[in-house]
């Protein structure tokens, strides 16, 4: 019987019990009920294509010098907008399960009392029950309703394409390479690349439209490149905190998301 | 007991002999059937060590009357790749690709070595009609290979060889389809190459006909088949008998009646034309209906938020109106779009990523090889790596062939003698580079043994960091002249 108490009181009641801790510690366990939010956008939207340099090529082509190079593309907009939230607490979703646990505590209670001559000490636990049980009802039950209204601004980033748009180029050391839609720079352009890394002269820029923007690359980053291409011609280079190689470009709502008539 | 031994012996012999053999033809003679047989072969050899075709061989047909297929074979020391396909009066009727060894097809890279240029030899050409001013082009200015060569028809020719058949993988294979009497026979060509050049020596294909024929005369095996049919049909007539005896003797099952549903009236309501206006009447009525409620709903809701401006809900509905309006002015914000927006723009940007996306395979094979004059040898053990195709970026890019000297050779000093001094060095003007890290290794003279050839410059990749390009030269060795050949060599120690 005790087992079935404990197993009761763990699952079901001591609502009030529950309650009054959640309330101490500054919580109200009471869920949110009849939740509806509106988002409204607001101006000052910026596009961003984020171009990342490392992404490689895992399949190596037959016999090329070195294994290609696929960038990686992805383009958000970020901007701001109020978030505007009503709901309710203690509504009638909350009555109703306070209702069911103030009765299944009275039967657990009602239950334990009973078999006080076959259990001694089962009255303790059926006075703790109906103690609680009482404190729902009182409590919990009779908790008047609260409508809140919420006004929240915040700034979204929403991802919305992971390829490179049309367009996109990468430029090293003065020669440009056109970016496909999967990334690659194509067999010249990993060449000119991989032979950069070695000797770094010029820079390595991406072009889209008219903005352009260079990767920073600094020996640890180079040296990570070499050492993930022949480890054994990098052996003497130190990576250690080498970052990511990408770059951000800033651009107006609709140059990277627009969709071209083929 | 000592009789007993003999008998018990003589019983095992008699049980393990069987006794007498009972002559079953079903069992001493096989049923005739059908076998292939190479009915004709034919074996080639390519005519240069090095080489990815296209080739092109006839294969002969005959219309035999059981069956007929034609293959391609590959009898190889090496594994070499190849695509293959079956043209039937010139349409492509079957394809296939693979590297293959002489026993099977393998999932291993072609043994062609000697035949790729490695990273050192890969000779970046200059763009055709590049002015040779080796201006730096404006940043910006995309870096295309070369414009695609004149796609040429002309296949690369085989020589025919006789040989008995050697050991060999198939290819490809097309059995010819079963024509109507009298009908012309297909032209068959098969077409083979290989997107890289493969290691040829050694290697033969062969163009294979294989008839089928049965195994016992043509008369006993037409009265076999014959023979065939009437038991199937002497079968299936029997199990026709039984089934039809079995449902006989099968009893009737009673038959259940099923009210039928009375069917709609429908033609009447087409026919009448009073009654399809009153349904039409009616259900305007509804729409009708059902749209003033709803028009009497939003006019409650409009007279309760404007009594109740601080209604949550009411607040709610007039945010909703805000996005609304914001949105039809902002089309191209993504946090405007629904699902459907959604999915045309994820669409077409899929299709657009298909359409630009580059090829790393070729779908068909390469130009046919250019014709390259080969210059004097190098050096005494010096290998003639010749010129080919390569698939660079969505296109096909020529890499011209060159001479692959050992460094024993250069060592030892066996390379090009020359009874003479070479003339001075021409002044070459490069054309611009493909790309920024070419290097431009120099022209030289060459001595071919009567006498100067001019070696034209290149652009060429540097094998690795810090070497750089040493021109070759001609050294003086008493009264003749040792060609030093060009080489990469590391600067700045290790």
């Amino acid at each position: 019987m005790y087992a079935i108490a404990a197993m009761l009181a763990l699952t079901t009641s001591g609502c009030a019990t529950i309650w009054t801790i959640g309330k101490v510690a500054g919580t109200d366990l009471a869920p949110s009920e009849n939740v509806r939010e509106v988002s409204v956008p607001k101006p000052g939207v910026t596009e961003r294509l984020t171009v990342f340099l490392d992404g490689d090529r895992p399949n190596r082509a037959p016999h090329a010098p070195e294994p290609l190079v696929r960038l990686s593309c992805h383009v958000d907009q970020l901007g701001p907008e109020d978030l505007y939230r009503s709901e309710s607490v203690y509504a009638s979703g909350w009555k109703w399960s306070m209702l069911a646990g103030v009765l299944v505590e009275g039967l657990a209670a009602a239950a334990l009392y009973a078999s006080r001559d076959e259990e001694p000490g089962a009255e303790y636990a059926a006075g703790l029950f109906a103690v609680d049980a009482v404190a729902s009802a009182g409590l919990l039950l009779l908790q008047p309703r609260k409508d809140l209204f919420t006004h929240e601004q915040r700034v979204v980033t929403t991802r919305v394409r992971s390829t490179c748009p049309e367009g996109v180029s990468l430029d090293i050391a003065g020669n440009t390479f056109r970016v496909d839609s999967t990334g690659d720079i194509g067999e010249l352009g990993s060449t000119a690349l991989g032979e950069w890394m070695n000797e770094p002269t010029g820079a390595v820029i991406v072009r889209f439209e008219t903005r352009t923007a260079e990767f920073r690359i600094g020996d640890a980053q180079r040296c990570e490149w070499l050492r993930r291409r022949d480890p054994k011609a990098a052996q003497s280079c130190v990576s250690y905190g080498a970052a990511p190689m990408f770059v951000k470009l800033d651009l107006p709502v609709g140059t990277a998301t627009r969709v071209v008539a083929q | 007991m000592a009789s007993t031994y003999p008998r018990l012996f003589a019983a095992i012999v008699l049980v393990s002999c069987g006794g007498a053999p009972v002559h079953d033809p079903k069992w001493t003679q096989p049923e005739p059937r059908l076998e292939q047989h190479d009915a004709d072969a034919r074996w080639y050899r390519a005519l240069s060590t090095c080489g990815q075709g296209p080739y092109e061989l006839d294969a002969p047909v005959t219309g035999a009357k059981w069956g007929e297929e034609v293959e391609l074979r590959v009898h190889t020391p090496r594994n070499i790749a190849l695509e293959a396909i079956v043209l039937a009066d010139g349409v492509q009727v079957t394809k296939h690709s693979g590297v293959f060894t002489d026993r099977d097809q393998v999932s291993a890279k072609p043994d062609n070595a000697r035949c790729i240029a490695d990273a050192r030899e890969r000779l970046v050409l200059a763009r055709p009609g590049g002015a040779a001013t080796g201006t730096p082009r404006q940043p910006g200015t995309l870096v295309v290979p070369p414009a695609p060569p004149e796609a040429s028809e002309a296949p690369v020719e085989l020589e025919l060889v006789t040989t008995e058949r050697p050991r060999s993988a198939q290819v490809i294979q097309f059995r010819l389809p079963e024509r109507a009497a009298g009908a012309r026979l297909p032209t068959i060509r098969i077409k083979f190459w290989s997107p890289e050049p493969n290691d040829l020596a050694g290697v033969l294909f062969g163009v294979v006909r294989v008839e089928w024929r049965p195994t016992v005369s043509e008369a006993d095996y037409v009265a076999f088949l014959r023979r065939k049919e009437a038991e199937r049909a002497e079968r299936e007539r029997q199990a026709q008998l039984a089934w039809e005896r079995e449902a006989a003797a099968r009893p009737k099952p009673t038959p259940v009646k099923v009210a039928k549903p009375k069917p709609a009236p429908v033609t009447e309501i087409k026919a009448d034309p009073n009654l399809r206006a009153e349904i039409a009447r009616k259900e305007q009525e509804e729409r009708r209906r059902a749209e003033r409620l709803l028009a009497e709903a939003r006019e409650r809701r409009r007279a309760f938020c404007a009594a109740n401006p601080r209604d949550h809900g009411c607040q709610l509905d007039q945010r909703q109106a805000d996005r609304v309006q914001y949105c039809a002015q902002h089309q191209d914000e993504a946090r405007c779009w629904d699902v459907t927006e959604w999915d045309y723009r994820n669409n077409a940007w899929a299709e657009a990523a298909r359409a630009t996306k580059r090829s790393s395979k070729p779908s068909g094979p390469p130009p046919a090889p250019r014709a390259e004059d080969v210059p004097p040898k190098l050096s005494e053990n010096a290998e003639w790596r010749p010129g080919y195709w390569h698939w660079i970026d969505d296109t096909w890019l020529w890499i011209a062939g060159m001479w692959r000297v050992p460094d024993e050779d250069i060592a030892a000093e066996r390379t090009t003698t020359a009874p003479q001094e070479p003339p001075p060095l021409k002044v070459e003007a490069a054309p611009p580079p493909p790309i920024a890290s070419v290097v431009w290794v120099a022209g030289f003279w060459q001595w071919n043994g009567v006498g100067w050839v001019w070696i034209p410059g290149s652009w060429q990749l540097k094998p690795a960091t810090r070497v750089e390009w040493r021109a070759p030269e001609w050294r003086r060795r008493g009264s003749i002249h040792v060609l030093i050949p060009g080489g990469w060599i590391r600067i700045g120690g290790r």
